[in-house]
């Protein structure tokens, strides 16, 4: 016996043999529908008793095997059955020819056989007959079962027959000796009666004690098939006796094997093979055990006096109980082990050996004793069976690896699994069977506890046996392209490379990824999921590692790009849901991460970009093709890029751009790769490992797009990242300059809106005049502006920083000794008004760097634009240009005075100018000829310049509603005022300077230049002050001619410009000599009289009034005469300025009388 | 075997101790391997799959004999099955790391008490390991004095 | 001198095993956040500096040594004393510089390093410098300014552990010592 039967257990030993075949050519699928139908008459309840009968169909079964029929009955073919199609009668003979040469096949065993015929209809099939049934057709058979089932019977009767006349054998007869087919040649000629051989008693005893032994192990299988379990267990109990007595090694075996059988059918009703239907539960089984052996035991019952006559054991019957014969659960492996053992002594019998292995650890599987079941796996994987056909091989290591699974060993079946896989493709066997190893390979995944879903990895390192699990790949890899089935190939090999990664060596990548590229040039991999034939469900491995993505970050719009939207008057903008204002539960929302939104926006139309940070793991430069975005929500136009890595490359920054399509709500859940020739979609959530800051950002509707261009150049500084762009340019100090703006819509919606407004950034300089000016109405004429069009904007960029210099710097122009204090007007003009030609370089090297001291001056233009859809949904956008202006100082005023002018409405504004350029440079101010200032060469210039009323510039001002409020405290109202003197002094001025060598020129102001004191002398008082001299107006240089002796007329008039009244005042007239040597001469009471007093006065004057005081006096002699007029009473004089005072002094020369009347 | 015999030929052949591993293995709780090393002359893979098969050994036993002596566990596991050329040993640690020791079966004269010691140097060795502050656990053991001490039971005394 | 009889003869039982860990997880923990090994020893010894400049009244007045005369005289308190009272270890002092102000102190066995297995990516950490941090703090507590380096490890693969140590200069006493 060569062919071992795996699927045996130990309650197939009550069973009896059937071989179900198909006679002449029957159709698989025929006969097989009939085989099943066969096969459902398992068990049958034999009338008259409640004994069941077992059925054990076999299609196929090896004609040696039979041979051991008397060794175990249940391998004894007892039945047959034959099915065949019959479509004539005149095959009829033929056929039922071919079913008698099959019978004879195992013809020596039979019991009884049948014979099912399809097709035949007729006179034959008229015919009644016991052993042939016909059927129309294999659709019209309804009695199959039934004729099944009276077969049984039939055979149950024979069955019955033989135990019975086994059983009963009279102790005189002569019991023949049972073998096995390799026992027969050894045996030959051993007769005990008739051999001389067996002269010897003792030999001739031990021979019967043989054959006695056999015999009544041959009866237990019987009374174990015919349901008589205890009854067998009685006769196997027996048999082990006389066997053991007389060392008959392999039949003591299958006693003991008979014992266990018996006893594991006893214990385990429910069978030990572990599958349901192989054996149907008989009608409560376990409850009956007792009743169900009942019949068995009463015939055993009956027995005893031929067990007695049979002088084998008097005492048997003694041992007739129920459960005392029957084995232990532990006793039952004990005695398998014993069997086994008996078994292992015979080369021949290692078939036997092998099955009684597979029983037992089928029974210990049941058990639960894991470890002894392995150690009877063990043994059974060392029974060496001799030449094993290949398909023999495959079978047994499937039905070890079946056999491990069951009792837990999940590793060794996957094992041994592996091993019948790699069977069916061994080298030996012509056409290998890769699908089949395939197959069986994918079964040994969970024993290495390898799933072939890519996500039972993502989370944290792997964990698992590495080595082993990537061989099972590469076997499954080459299974399948072997197969034909290069997707499979792909789909694993990526497995392979994304889950192995971390454990390929340099070496492996390399020679992975070179396969892989092979496979997908064939078969490029895809994201589908491949669903095998049985079912299996290969999910997509996308290839998260390669690259390695480690953060994934939108990215906002550039500055100039970014939608802003408008504040609504409601602030329906804050888009609160709640009714409440504050809620602490909305704080709380720890939602994911991944789904918060995002601050910025998108907007639709424009490009977006997503920056990832990805590493490359490979020893090899990775090149990444078609990465692109996986977005939702928003229709996206995504932009792939490719990239190559160098190899293992640190973090890399990879953006990825994508235009939205639509307005919405975009979320980025992923992107997509494709490496080797595999393309993956890597989404966010199976990265765990993946940092993000939000992946849902809003998309607003669409937003026209501008592009600005300048007339100068661009700025070669790095522009702030708010500026759109800047422009840079270098002027000089009171220079201006024309910037034209160009603004091109290159969007695709029109320009509905345009705003610009300006920005000086701070700066520690300050700033005299407006910046920046532009007059947008031209262009706003040009709106809507389609795309593609653009338009012009000029803006006049004028600088005008502080242009006074540092006091101290320049002391040493500060030697003449001129004094600007209090009420000093009484200094002889002739003294102030000498020319002064002194020129005088600038200082110390400190003092003139300090004086080329570049300073700079920055601002934004701010255009808001917007149009389209985002212009209805409220957004716009704003572009920023950045002016970065280096101004260069251009002239100084390093010091400034005043002078009063020879007439009281005027005064000589007296201007130290410092050139610190380094080039020959002109002033000009109004009225006054050109100063040439060469290169840090600083003059004086002096200006007349009529005296400001500064009330009349301030009046409406400080009225002004909004200006007061912007200017509360005094402090800013005086700046203010201070501010607007200065302005109306600057314009009066109208200072220039040029550097004809440059062409470039400009202004200078002297605001802030100018203190309070010159402020005050510049000012206009308002009380206006007219002296007039026989009815002419005297004022400064001009000088009144009279005649001595007669006397002149004089008045003062006082006009009130203020808004209060003044006075009364009194004025004193003073006359003096001025002898042009420094000395005063004030004693002149003889030469000057007064008619009248000497002291005027002059009533309180309301605003806007005037008041005229007349006098006269009288010169006595001739000479220059000066007459000073003083205030005699101070006191109401103090509480005005002192500069309103500011009466003209008269010069009166009296001259000699014509009419020379007597002196 | 044999070109491992003169690496220690100035070593004592006298010595008791006859025992030469040929593949020694370290795995985690978690069944995967922190450590497998195996004479250079054979198969690795080969020893990789014994290793691993004999998981399910280690795992019955360690279940069964949980049940029975809760408290007072022997780590030593004893011998975890023979194959044709090999026998494997195995030990676990209270805290569930196994060691596997494979051994050629053709060393006739073993004794249970050399397998038991040589248990126990690796446990020493494998604990050094552990209390490296650069060793992270879970991670592969690549330690070089573990390295050379799993070395020296690979050649003892051959 | 009464808080030296509280602080003599009653030097606590401490496991090895968890002092050897504790200072394991402190280097490991350092090398995680500086990711660079020079900053990390910069790190170990700037403790060990700390540990130092409070050590050394621990010392003073639980060894009642006095003051030394010499530098050989250190030399000696340092590796009887010093090492055997806190390390449970005595190094031999050696290697002396023929100025006599440099010399070796050298451990058969550095109880630090128990266990530990420097990886290859982190070859230029002075994995003990924290010793040297110590040596160097508390020495200049008492007015010696010292250089402490190590010029062997058996971490690196050296038979022995040597801490050299060089005299610079005493330093004044009123001289106002930073914290670093």
């Amino acid at each position: 016996m060569s062919v071992p039967d795996y699927m045996q257990c130990a309650e197939d030993h009550q069973t009896v043999l059937v071989v179900v075949q198909p006679v002449g050519i029957v159709p698989e699928e025929q006969f097989f529908r009939i085989y099943k139908r066969i096969v459902s008459v398992g068990q049958v309840s034999v009338r008259d008793s409640q004994r069941q009968l077992y059925i054990r169909y076999r299609h196929h079964y090896p004609p040696e095997n039979n041979e051991w029929g008397d060794f175990q009955t249940h391998r004894k073919v007892v039945g047959l059955v034959a099915v065949t199609t019959c479509a004539t009668a005149k095959e009829w003979p033929q056929t039922s020819d071919r079913f008698h040469a099959m019978k004879e096949v195992y013809g020596s065993t039979l019991y009884d056989s049948r014979l099912l015929v399809f097709g035949l209809e007729g006179e034959i099939a008229e015919q009644q007959r016991t052993d042939v049934a016909f059927y129309p057709s294999y659709d019209d058979c309804p009695d199959v079962e039934r004729r099944v089932e009276d077969f049984v019977e039939s055979i149950f009767i024979v069955l019955e027959s033989k135990r019975l006349d086994r059983a009963t054998d009279k102790s005189g007869d002569k019991i023949p000796l049972l073998c096995v087919p390799f026992e027969k040649k050894d045996f030959v000629g051993l007769d005990t009666d008739s051999s001389p051989v067996s002269l010897l008693l003792g030999v001739k005893r031990h021979y019967k004690k043989r054959c006695q032994g056999r015999m009544r192990k041959h009866v237990g299988d019987l009374c174990l098939q015919a349901g008589m379990l205890q009854d067998a267990l009685v006769h196997y109990h027996m048999a082990v006796e006389l066997l053991r007595s007389v060392n008959d090694f392999l039949w003591l075996g299958a006693a003991l094997e008979g014992l266990c059988s018996s006893s594991v059918i006893f214990h385990y009703p429910g069978g030990t093979a572990g599958k349901t239907g192989a054996r149907k539960p008989s009608v409560s089984q376990a409850a009956d055990a007792g009743k169900r052996h009942r019949p068995g035991a009463q015939e055993v019952l009956i027995d005893p006096g031929a067990l007695t006559t049979n002088g084998i054991n008097a005492d048997t019957s003694t041992e007739i109980g129920r459960a005392k014969n029957c084995l232990s659960p532990e006793d039952i492996i004990e005695k398998y082990k014993e069997a086994i053992s008996y078994y292992g002594k015979y080369k021949n019998a290692g078939v036997i050996e092998l099955e009684a292995c597979v029983k037992a650890v089928r029974v210990l599987a049941i058990q639960k004793r894991a470890m002894e079941a392995s150690e009877f796996l063990q043994n059974a994987v060392y029974i060496n069976l001799g030449q094993l056909s290949e398909e023999e091989k495959i079978q047994r290591y499937s039905v070890l690896s079946e056999l491990y699974e069951i009792i837990g060993f999940h590793r060794k079946s996957a094992f041994f699994k592996r091993v019948a896989a790699m069977q069916c493709v061994a080298p030996t066997i012509p056409e290998p069977g890769w699908r089949a190893c395939y197959k069986l390979l994918l079964e040994t995944l969970p024993g290495y506890s390898l799933s072939l879903d890519p996500k039972d990895f993502s989370k944290g390192t792997h964990r698992g046996w590495a080595a082993v699990q990537m061989r099972l790949l590469h076997e499954l890899v080459y299974a399948s392209r072997r197969m034909g089935n290069p997707g499979l190939s792909v789909r694993h090999l990526s497995f392979l490379l994304q889950t192995m990664l971390d454990f390929l060596s340099d070496q492996e990548k390399k020679e992975v990824t070179q396969s892989l590229e092979n496979y997908t040039s064939k078969c490029p991999g895809g994201m589908e999921v491949i669903t095998l034939p049985d079912g299996m469900k290969l999910p997509s491995v996308p290839f998260t590692k390669l690259p390695i993505v480690r953060s994934v970050k939108l990215l906002n719009l550039p500055v100039s790009l970014r939608p802003h939207k408008v504040k609504c008057l409601l602030g329906q903008s804050l888009s609160s849901k709640s009714p409440f204002i504050y809620s602490p539960i909305a704080m709380h929302t720890r939602g994911d991460e991944r789904c918060k939104k995002i601050e910025f926006q998108w907007v639709r139309g424009d490009v977006c970009e997503v920056q990832l940070m990805v590493y490359n793991p490979m020893p090899f430069e990775l090149r990444v093709e078609n990465m692109g975005l996986l977005t939702s929500g928003v229709e996206f136009e995504s932009l792939p890029a490719a990239l190559s890595l160098p190899a293992e490359s640190g973090l890399y920054p990879v953006t990825l751009v994508g235009v939205p399509r639509t307005a919405g709500n975009i979320t980025v859940n992923g992107y997509h790769t494709s490496v080797f020739g595999v393309s993956s979609d890597c989404l966010l959530e199976g990265l765990p490992a993946v940092k993000t800051s939000g992946c849902m950002v809003e998309v607003v509707p669409s937003l026209p797009r501008l592009q600005l261009s300048t007339s100068l150049p661009r700025s070669a500084h790095p522009t702030s990242e708010d500026l759109s762009s800047s422009v840079s340019l270098q002027l000089f100090n009171g220079e201006s300059q024309q910037l034209t703006i160009t603004l091109e819509n290159i969007g695709a919606e029109n320009l509905e809106t345009l705003e610009l407004t300006s920005k000086t950034l701070s700066t520690k300089e300050k700033l005299l005049g407006k910046f920046l000016s532009w007059d947008l109405q031209e262009a706003l004429s040009h709106l809507p502006l389609k795309p593609g069009q653009s338009l012009a904007i000029p803006v006049c960029i004028q600088v005008k920083l502080d242009f006074s210099g540092q006091e101290s710097l320049l002391q040493d122009l500060n030697d003449d000794g001129i004094s600007v204090t209090g009420l000093s007007i009484s200094s002889p003009l002739r003294q102030v008004l000498k020319s002064r030609a002194e020129n005088k370089t600038a200082g110390t090297e400190p003092g003139k760097s300090e004086y080329n001291h570049v300073k700079s001056l920055d601002a934004v233009l701010n255009f808001k634009y917007s149009g389209g859809a985002g212009h209805v949904e409220g957004y716009y956008r704003e572009l920023c240009l950045g002016v970065h202006v280096d101004v260069e100082p251009s002239v100084f005023f390093t010091r400034v005075s005043t002078l009063p002018a020879t007439s009281t409405r005027q005064c000589h504004l007296l201007l130290d100018v410092f050139n610190s350029t380094e080039h020959e440079l002109t002033v000009s101010s109004k009225n006054n000829q050109d100063l040439l200032l060469h290169a840090s060469e600083c003059q004086r210039m002096a200006i007349q310049v009529d005296k400001f009323a500064f009330e009349n510039v301030l009046v409406p001002r400080v009225e002004d509603p909004s200006v007061q409020e912007h200017f509360t405290s005094p402090r800013q109202l005086e700046e203010q005022r201070l501010h607007a003197q200065g302005r109306l002094i600057n314009s009066t001025l109208n200072i220039h300077w040029s550097i004809p060598s440059l062409l470039r020129q400009g202004e200078a102001t002297v605001e802030g230049v100018l203190n309070q004191l010159v402020l005050d002398h510049l000012q206009l008082a308002p009380l206006q002050w007219d002296v007039l001299v026989n009815g002419k107006p005297c004022d400064c240089d001009a000088v009144a001619e009279w005649r001595v002796g007669e006397p002149v007329t004089l008045e003062v008039r006082l006009t009130n410009h203020s808004r209060t009244a003044v006075g009364p005042f009194a004025l004193s007239v003073v006359p003096f000599q001025d002898y042009q040597n420094g000395v005063h001469n004030y004693e002149l009471s003889d030469t000057v009289t007064f008619i009248g007093s000497n002291t005027f006065h002059i009533n309180t004057v309301d605003p806007t009034e005037s008041s005229v005081y007349r006098g006269a006096l009288l010169f006595l002699y001739t000479g220059d005469f000066y007459l000073n007029i003083k205030f005699q009473d101070d006191r109401s004089g103090r509480e005005l300025p002192a500069a309103w005072f500011c009466l003209p002094s008269v010069h009166i020369r009296a001259l000699e009388s014509p009419i020379e009347n007597g002196a | 075997m044999t070109c491992l015999c003169f690496l220690c030929v100035s070593r004592d052949y006298d010595e008791l101790s006859s025992i030469m591993a040929v593949c020694i293995a370290v795995i985690a709780k978690e069944n995967y391997p922190l450590y497998i090393r195996s004479v250079p002359t054979q198969n690795e893979l080969k020893f990789h799959y014994t290793v691993h098969t004999s998981l399910d050994v280690v795992e019955e036993k360690i279940s069964s004999v949980g049940k029975a002596l809760a408290d007072q566990r022997e780590l030593y596991l004893g011998l975890l099955y023979p194959t044709e050329d090999y026998k494997v040993y195995g030990y676990v640690t209270n805290s569930k790391v196994k060691f596997v020791i494979v051994v050629d079966s053709s060393n006739t004269s073993l004794r249970d008490n050399e397998i038991r010691s040589m248990f126990r140097k690796l446990h020493n060795s494998f604990t050094d390991v552990m209390c490296n502050p650069f060793y992270i656990p879970g991670d592969p053991i690549q330690s070089k004095a573990f390295d050379s001490m799993v070395s020296a039971m690979m050649v003892q005394a051959c | 001198m009464s808080r030296q009889s509280n602080r003599t003869s009653d030097s606590k039982k401490m496991n090895s095993e968890l002092f050897t860990l504790t200072y394991g997880a402190l280097v490991t923990q350092l090398c995680k956040d500086y990711e660079n090994d020079e900053e990390v020893n910069k790190q170990l010894d700037k403790m060990g500096y700390n540990i130092g400049v409070r050590l050394i009244e621990d010392f003073l007045a639980r060894s009642s040594v006095g003051r030394c005369h010499d530098f050989r005289e250190t030399a000696d308190v340092i590796a009887k004393v010093a090492f055997k009272m806190y390390l449970g270890v005595t190094p031999s002092v050696t290697n002396w510089s023929p100025a006599g102000d440099e010399f070796s102190l050298i451990l058969e066995s550095n109880p630090l390093v128990d266990f530990v297995e420097l990886p290859d990516n982190h070859n230029n950490l002075v994995y003990s410098s924290l010793l040297c941090g110590v040596l160097r703090g508390s020495l200049e507590m008492v007015q010696m300014a010292v250089d402490v380096r190590f010029a062997q490890d058996t971490l690196r693969g050296d038979n022995v552990t040597e801490i050299r140590m060089k005299f610079i200069k005493r330093i004044e006493e009123n001289l106002p010592a930073g914290d670093e």
